[in-house]
């Protein structure tokens, strides 16, 4: 959760887009991460100061932070963040290691995928049923189009990823 | 094949592709689905899968997970482990091993404002390191004391594993951090004293340290007080219900940004580093525990737990017996994973048959007293060969020793960890205590 190994940064076009892209929506999900916090502190101080809370707080917090979780996903799969148990392999040569880096990112690839295609669905169904939140009546589909753009990056980023580590250990 | 067969198949399944270096993550969702689709099909999945995510994210109890990784982030800038570190030091400094047994007295202090075992050892090692050398410990001894006391940052409330812990059993949060503060504390003096009764052995490896008067420590003592503050207003508020958690986390994270930005001088561009660290972290967990979802919504589909839990009702095997056998189990698997993806992928499967035994308490007070005993062997894991995180942290702070060394230094410890669960079994009000108590 602490060490990662160092990614290098790539130089060719695609690769520098899809990390600053990644970036940028790391940087959006943080800033709607530290709103939440700052609300949820501003609410606290409200109750106490003048006996009146941020109104329906948690579920903002609730949908803040969806939206900032599947914002995070792409840019974690680029730095390498997702956990991996690499002591089985660690003797095999690393090319076979990189074999399987390229498969396994695949594998999230299409997850990334399927995921947008569905939250779609799932976003315009929310749309059209008029789904609200409980207390502040705010609509749920609101956070689908982050997650849907999230989903679809991730998949780009994984197809990116898993191209460059099959090119790898078949050259 | 009947169903109880293909969850089995699937646990194997999973088991090959998390040693192929497969994420977790992404290994329990390919498994999740592809069991979930052998037994009832695509469509209910597809179904599944247009909100499950969003409502895994959109959880309110959840949003602690970041805020406590961003307050980990924001106290490790805060330089407030050098000021828990020399406060430490100047009551015990002056004892056969004490410089030793202060880095595991800071690690304990700085794990009450941070809930990652990692981020503890991290942030205490390149303090605590330098006076050890000093004073010529040994490089086992130094270097085992902070691996070992870096795993107080996940018992000691606020710990992330607690939560999803809390999460995965349905169990509540506040009660499990209460459970676990004097488990918690009792892991600490346990260090201390195997420092202790390894230096009366050993008395070349943990020399005496210098001797503080009254005013130094008096002086020492004030300047953690920041760590007092925020660990009284984050936990105090928490245990005695005057916020939730989630509000307990945001002012905690709020708090440590004040000193990180007041005392460690943090600003614009550490910030966003912080805030991008705990937003890895954050999606590393999330995306582990969406699945852990489709992982056991396909184990739950498959009716293995509970086959599981007849099972073993019907071999007549003793509770006690069942529980120190699923103890051994993680101990093993605490060898080569990370200690929240264990948790995850256990506790669907250990929690029923564990809840399904007769152990003479209540469900929620055996909720309680199952998860601190899981979560500290879970956190045994962290120091134990060959994969020891802990370790590998301390390891390259420490610059020339050798890993060998840095494991053989962590052996006492792991006796004193073996032992307090040994008493936390035995003893169920150790961690029982605390919640009746308060509540």
């Amino acid at each position: 959760m602490f060490e990662r190994e160092k990614v290098i940064q790539p130089t060719d076009p695609i690769g520098r887009t899809l990390f600053s892209l990644a970036y940028v929506f790391v940087l959006i999900g943080s800033a709607v991460m530290a709103a939440v916090t700052l609300m949820t502190v501003i609410s606290i101080l409200g109750r106490w100061l003048f006996l009146s809370p941020i109104y329906g707080d948690f579920e903002l917090a609730a949908i803040g932070t969806a939206v900032s979780v599947f914002l995070f996903l792409p840019y974690c799969h680029l730095q390498k963040g997702n956990v991996v148990i690499d002591l089985f392999l660690s003797w095999a040569p690393p090319r076979a290691q990189v074999f399987l880096d390229g498969v396994s990112g695949a594998a999230l690839g299409v997850i990334g995928a399927v995921l947008a295609w569905r939250m779609y669905l799932g976003g315009t169904d929310m749309l059209r049923l008029g789904d609200v939140t409980t207390i502040v009546g705010m609509p749920i589909w609101y956070a689908f189009p982050f997650a849907v753009a999230s989903g679809a990056l991730l998949a780009l980023c994984c197809l990116y990823t898993a191209t460059k580590n099959l090119q790898t250990a078949f050259r | 094949m009947s169903s109880f067969e293909i969850a089995l198949t699937g646990i194997g399944a999973l088991l090959i592709l998390l040693a192929l270096r497969v994420p977790v993550a992404v290994a329990m969702i390919v498994i999740g689905v592809g069991g979930y689709v052998s037994l009832a099909g695509w469509a209910p999945l597809l179904n599944y899968a247009k909100t499950s995510a969003y409502w895994r994210f959109a959880n309110y109890d959840l949003s602690i997970i970041p805020m406590f990784l961003l307050m980990s982030q924001f106290a490790a800038r805060a330089g407030l482990s050098r000021a828990l570190f020399k406060a430490a030091n100047t009551y015990l400094g002056h004892r056969r091993g004490g410089v030793a047994m202060a880095a595991v007295g800071g690690c304990a202090g700085f794990g009450a404002i941070c809930g990652s075992s990692l981020a503890t050892a991290a942030t205490m090692a390149p303090v605590a390191l330098p006076e050890l050398r000093r004073f010529q410990y040994s490089d086992a001894l130094a270097t085992g004391a902070l691996a070992a006391g870096g795993t107080l940052g996940i018992l000691i409330p606020p710990s992330v594993v607690l939560v999803i812990y809390a999460m995965a059993v349905e169990a509540n949060i506040v009660t499990m951090f209460q459970a676990a503060l004097v488990p918690g504390i009792l892991a600490a003096l346990g260090y201390i004293l195997t420092i202790s009764i390894y230096v009366r052995f050993r008395p070349e490896a943990g020399p005496v340290g210098a001797r503080s008067d009254r005013t130094q420590r008096r002086r020492a003592l004030a300047e953690t007080w920041p760590v007092i503050t925020i660990f009284s207003v984050v936990i105090g508020g928490i245990y005695f219900g005057v916020f939730t958690p989630t509000e307990g986390a945001a002012a905690g994270a709020f708090g440590t940004l004040l000193f990180a930005v007041w005392k460690g001088g943090l600003r614009l561009q550490g910030f966003v580093e912080c805030a991008v660290a705990a937003a890895i972290s954050t999606a590393m967990i999330f995306l582990i525990l969406l699945g852990a979802d489709f992982f056991s919504v396909f184990l739950a589909l498959s009716h293995m737990p509970a086959d599981l839990v007849t099972f073993i009702t019907d071999s007549g095997l003793s509770p006690m017996a069942v529980l120190i056998l699923i103890v051994v189990i993680y101990l093993l698997l605490g060898m080569v994973m990370d200690s929240l993806a264990m948790i995850l992928l256990t506790v669907p499967i250990f929690w029923p048959v564990i809840a399904g035994l007769d152990f003479g308490l209540s469900p929620a007070d055996l909720k309680m007293w199952f998860g601190i005993i899981a979560v500290i062997v879970v956190e045994v894991g962290l120091i134990t060969p060959p994969v020891g995180l802990n370790v590998f942290v301390i390891n390259s702070a420490a610059k020339g020793v050798k890993m060998r060394e840095t494991f053989v230094g962590v052996l006492p410890f792991l006796a004193s960890d073996i032992v307090r669960v040994g008493l936390l079994i035995a003893f169920p009000a150790v961690s029982l205590a605390l919640p009746r108590l308060l509540n």
